[in-house]
């Protein structure tokens, strides 16, 4: 995530503060959605996958619209597609980092092999946020779009059909960036 | 994705650091142009890379290869995720300031912050009273959502329960929002807990029954918790575990529909509460089990796991086995297959800590008998599980009945949920019938008798043990030893439960006669059928004057008790009942109905005891007619009608007719069920009975040898029906005059007999008198006789003096004493016995029949001829009569009487003797 779209998150979290009112204008735009993803999620579920990004995505709409205030300056879906998937990562990150610094903080130990796993869960999944996080990083590096479609269907739960409606490509073409972003990202996180 | 055990950033190999932006730039449009070709020029694409940048392409064929596995990755993406929001902290909510009061309550200082809102550590504002609170704020909009609060909360002020935070207060602050203010409890998470306390699985599976148990409590009240994870309980310091936000989840759900925030944690919701279904009692036990799983292994469950067994005992978690099969249940992901309520998987923790067998568990007779084993560690001793292989003996309509009752009590159940503690003193009655039911007293009996054996040889290893053991063995020869093993199961089980069933149920007969109906039942399938009368006729007349007589539950304890009285030879009764049944059934569920039919061949069965044959066949061919229509001409149950058509026959006196249907069972029955099934191996044994009645020995011999080996691989050569097959065998060796053979296989059977059973046993006394007999013929009349008379004392002790076996020894020691020159002894029991079986079984029956034909046997050689010729003609009268003209016996007592005339003769020179003679 680049220093420009966090000052951009940190104003616009700002400003919602400021403008009561404008949430109502928004709201149609948002709601449709947010109502898309928790279809989606409820179809993948059934699917055997469990879905969790609904409430991230709640989590990240509080974040974003907080409490019925503030016209954050949207300018269309694809925009407010990459916010969501920009502000959940981020979520996830800062959540990773804090988790990692109050381990070391607390000075690593080995637990008996009874509780260490007990200990390592959250610890294995922090590191390999942030080993995504890198990973994302360097491909924001070569093809920032790709980056921001790769968060958006991975953070955000969009389909990569509603990837490629808001963004008025072929779902082909999604398709196949999404493959080419896996690829980089498992070559980069060690395969 | 894989995972590094090490935390830290990805670390880039020396290969991956050669990658610079600008080749990654250049291997981007590679890939990119790979992706875009058609899938027959692929290769083609690859090789000209190959060639053009060889260094690239290597990174290229790795891309490719990554490029295939979108689906994993965005697993992994999910799962991160998923956990991070699990504890992800909120910094976008101000936390209210110390001393900010919210309606009367005062916030002291904060706690948590969470996905769903913030807790504060509170008191009483007013100073009212001291009283620490936990206030949690909600994030939650929405219209009315004040007396939607008020109204959650006087539904949550249901729960009182020691193990359940208590809600307090409920209320809407206008900057802050909805806040609910619930009890505080001092002490740590789930999570802190496991990780200060280091708890043994014990302690944690006991921390998990509290948990249940209090969730069971709500479900009872109608209230579900909606988000049962380690973060919502707490422990005490005193070891209490809490469980907190009872209901939240629901007063969350109500919110707001389009603000809505669902309050769950993905990982331990269940599947339909994932798709976004409301929360309910199933739901909860499928977070129980998550619950459970985390708590053993401190990882949250997977949805994909192939193999929890493995996963847990790599944890180190004992039992790995049925803890998974009890979280597969829990957490099954259709709510039909989890456990159906608290109580059933509380009764499930019990049946694990006790050793008993699982609900969970797949239904294999070696995982019960482990169990039966590991929990009765006194009663069977070193004795491995296999030594006591539980009989295959129970009938398939006795397992069919209890089927039955088991599919009824489970519908009931559901009914009455309410009543929990009902629910789970029966599931333990039909937990004792499935389980007690497979117990073969006898074969048990016999483990009890080695064990103590054993236990004498290793109290004192340095006594000669062949003398101490052998005194031991002549100690116990005089227990019955399947006697026994059934009184220790009585008292061991049996017992509590109808300790239990009268102090707990006697003001709700309903339930008290269902738990009465399934403890006669595991009685009977015990074969204790004198125990099982009580609670027996007990339930038949709760069900009757409750229930009313045509009500199902009325006519199968009906039923039941018909079969009982039948057993215990009450036929009158037993066909009073049985055609109470048949009446109510053919009314309810239709004449040709399975279990009209069976309760017919009931009756049938009971007709043919009575010597009432021919109401009794037409019963069996309506009952077969109905059955092969309904059932099937393959099924087992016709089969069985079929058998006991053919026994019928056999019984009548007409063996002929009989094998006839004995072969075409048989057949069927090799057919259906198999060469080496219990049931196969039944008709084979019934039919060798038939063909050595009929006098063919040779094919009886061929038979009973083939089930012999048969039963000595599948049972052991000690079981009793193994036993009971060498015995049939050397009856029918003896009968071709091998008798050194016979006798060896009598002695064979008679020393196994004794040393499993011990000698006060019915087959023991069977084959004392073979052997006996055998060694008659062989003139042995020294140590014949000797067998015979403790034959005679075991028969008097066990059946009564006017028992037909009883009779049978007397007679046979009589014929032992009549060869051996003792004429008066001989005549004196021979007379007894003969007066005894008049007296007791009429004359009506053969044996009667035999008595006096045996008497006037021992009168013929005494020179009693007047005598002993009109015994010999009233038991040929009898003979005819009941098993037929043509009938062996009834030839033998022909002869007889020609001897008996013809001898007569000699001794008086009386013309009309010699045509008496010549007339029989």
């Amino acid at each position: 995530m680049t220093d420009a779209d966090q000052t951009r998150i940190t104003q616009l979290l700002d400003r919602l503060g400021e403008q009561p009112g404008a949430m109502a204008r928004l709201s149609e735009l948002v709601y449709q959605d947010i109502h898309r993803l928790a279809h989606y999620q409820r179809f993948e579920m059934r699917a055997g996958e469990t879905l969790r990004t609904t409430a991230l995505v709640h989590e990240a709409f509080l974040k974003i619209f907080r409490d019925g205030s503030a016209d954050p300056d949207i300018e269309d879906r694809q925009h407010l597609m990459r916010l969501m998937g920009r502000v959940i990562r981020q979520i996830i990150v800062d959540h990773a980092r804090r988790k990692l610094a109050e381990k070391r903080g607390a000075g690593a130990q080995h637990e008996p092999i009874d509780d260490q796993s007990l200990m390592d869960t959250s610890e294995r999944e922090a590191a390999g946020v942030l080993d995504m996080e890198s990973a994302l990083e360097r491909l924001e590096r070569i093809d920032p779009d790709l980056a921001d479609t790769v968060s958006a269907r991975f953070f955000a739960g969009y389909t990569a059909d509603e990837i490629a409606e808001i963004k008025s490509t072929s779902r082909r073409t999604v398709y196949r960036d999404l493959q080419r972003a896996t690829a980089w990202l498992r070559l980069d996180m060690g395969g | 994705m894989r995972l590094r055990a090490v935390p830290g950033h990805a670390v880039m190999t020396t290969h991956h650091a050669e990658l610079t932006d600008t080749r990654r730039r250049a291997l981007d449009k590679l890939l990119t142009g790979y992706l875009e070709c058609p899938v027959k020029e692929q290769a083609d694409y690859i090789a000209r890379c190959r060639r053009r940048w060889p260094r690239l392409s290597r990174w290229l064929a790795e891309l490719i290869g990554h490029s295939q596995t979108v689906s994993l990755l965005d697993r992994s993406f999910n799962h991160l995720a998923s956990e991070a929001l699990a504890s992800s902290n909120d910094q976008s909510v101000q936390p209210l300031e110390t001393g900010r009061r919210l309606g009367p309550w005062r916030v002291t200082e904060p706690v948590a912050q969470g996905g769903m809102g913030s807790v504060y550590l509170g008191e009483r504002a007013d100073g009212a009273f001291e009283l620490d609170v936990a206030i949690k704020l909600l994030k939650l909009r929405g219209r009315g959502l004040g007396q939607h609060l008020q109204r959650e909360c006087r539904y949550l002020a249901r729960l009182d329960h020691p193990g359940i935070t208590r809600l307090l207060d409920a209320g809407l602050d206008q900057q802050a929002g909805p806040f609910l203010v619930m009890e505080w409890v001092d002490g740590q998470n789930l999570g802190e807990w496991i990780q200060s306390t280091r708890p043994n699985n014990r302690r944690r599976l006991d921390l998990f029954e509290q948990i249940v148990e209090a969730i069971g409590h709500a479900h009872q009240r109608l209230i579900v918790h909606g988000d049962i994870k380690p973060d919502n309980i707490r422990i005490k310091n005193n070891g209490q575990a809490k469980v907190m936000d009872f209901g939240v989840a629901r007063l969350l759900d109500a919110g707001d529909q389009s603000d809505r925030v669902r309050a769950m944690t993905p990982a331990f919701a269940a599947p339909e509460q994932l798709a976004g279904e409301p929360v309910t009692p199933h739901s909860d036990i499928w977070s129980l089990g998550a619950l459970l799983h985390w708590l053993l292994c401190g990882k949250t469950l997977s949805r994909h796991c192939e193999d929890l067994t493995s996963e847990l005992s790599c944890k180190g978690v004992e039992r790995s086995v049925e803890l998974a099969a009890m979280i597969g249940k829990a957490s099954a992901t259709t709510p039909e297959y989890r456990y159906q309520s608290c109580a059933e998987l509380i009764d499930e923790l019990h049946r694990l800590r006790q050793h008993h067998p699982l609900r969970a568990m797949p239904d294999s007779r070696r995982y019960r008998m482990v169990r039966f084993v590991r929990r009765n560690p006194v009663l069977v001793g070193g004795i491995t599980a296999t030594i006591i292989a539980l009989s295959a003996g129970l009938t398939a309509t006795t397992s069919m009945y209890l089927e039955a009752e088991r599919a009824w009590r489970a519908a009931a159940a559901e009914q009455a949920q309410a009543d929990a503690r009902a629910a789970e003193l029966e599931q333990v009655a039909s937990f004792q019938e499935q389980q007690l039911g497979e117990i073969d007293p006898e074969q048990f009996g016999a483990v009890i008798r080695q064990n103590l054996l054993r236990q004498r040889e290793d109290m004192s290893p340095q006594d000669d043990h062949s003398s101490t053991v052998a005194a031991l063995e002549r100690a116990l020869a005089g227990i019955n030893f399947t006697d026994a093993a059934l009184e220790s199961l009585d008292r061991t089980f049996l017992d509590q439960t109808r300790t239990a069933i009268n102090e707990q149920f006697g003001n709700q007969p309903e339930i008290k006669a269902r738990l009465l109906q399934s403890l006669a039942s595991t009685q009977v399938a015990l074969g204790d059928h004198q125990q099982a009368m009580d609670p027996q006729t007990t339930a038949f007349e709760i069900r009757r004057t409750v229930l009313g007589k045509s009500h199902p539950e009325t006519l199968h304890s009906a039923r039941e008790l018909g079969r009982l009285h039948k057993f215990l030879q009450d036929y009158e009764q037993a066909l009073k009942l049985v055609e109470m049944a048949i009446e109510g059934q053919t009314e309810h569920l239709g004449a040709t109905h399975p279990d009209t039919l069976l309760s017919k061949r009931d009756m049938a069965d009971i007709n043919s005891k009575q010597q009432k044959f021919d109401e009794a066949e037409a019963l069996l061919r309506n009952t077969l007619n109905g059955q092969r229509q309904v059932l099937g001409n393959d099924h087992p149950e016709t089969l069985m009608t079929m058998n006991m058509l053919g026994l019928l026959f056999v019984d009548r006196g007409q063996p002929a007719d009989g094998i006839e249907y004995l072969e075409t069972a048989l057949e069927k029955r090799r057919k259906v069920l198999g060469e080496q099934h219990p049931h196969t191996l039944i008709s084979l044994n019934n039919l060798g009975i038939t063909h050595a009645d009929l006098g063919d020995f040779q094919t009886a011999e061929e038979i009973h040898r083939q089930v012999f080996y048969a039963r000595t691989k599948q049972l052991g050569s000690d079981h009793g029906n193994t036993l009971r097959s060498l015995s049939n065998l050397g009856f029918a060796v003896q009968q071709q005059g091998r008798l050194e053979e016979a006798e060896s296989l009598h002695r064979q059977a008679l020393e196994g007999r004794i040393r499993v059973l011990g000698e006060a046993h019915a087959d023991s006394w069977t084959s004392m008198n073979h052997l006996a007999l055998t060694l008659t013929s062989m003139e042995q009349h020294g140590e014949a006789q000797a067998l015979f008379e403790r034959a005679l004392e075991v028969a008097y002790e066990h059946f009564g003096p006017g028992h037909r076996r009883t009779l049978a020894t007397a007679s046979n020691l009589s014929t032992s004493k009549q060869r051996s020159g003792d004429l008066e002894g001989a005549a004196r029991l021979s007379g007894q016995s003969a007066r005894q079986a008049v007296e007791h079984l009429g004359q009506k029956d053969w044996v009667t029949a035999a008595m006096l034909m045996n008497h006037a046997r021992v009168l013929k050689a005494g020179g009693e001829y007047r005598e002993s010729a009109s015994q010999a003609e009233a038991a040929h009268e009898i003979f005819a009569r009941t098993l037929g003209k043509d009938h062996p016996r009834t030839i033998d007592c022909t002869e007889l009487l020609v001897r008996v005339h013809n001898q007569w003769f000699k001794a008086t020179k009386d013309e009309s003797l010699r045509q008496q003679a010549r007339h029989w």
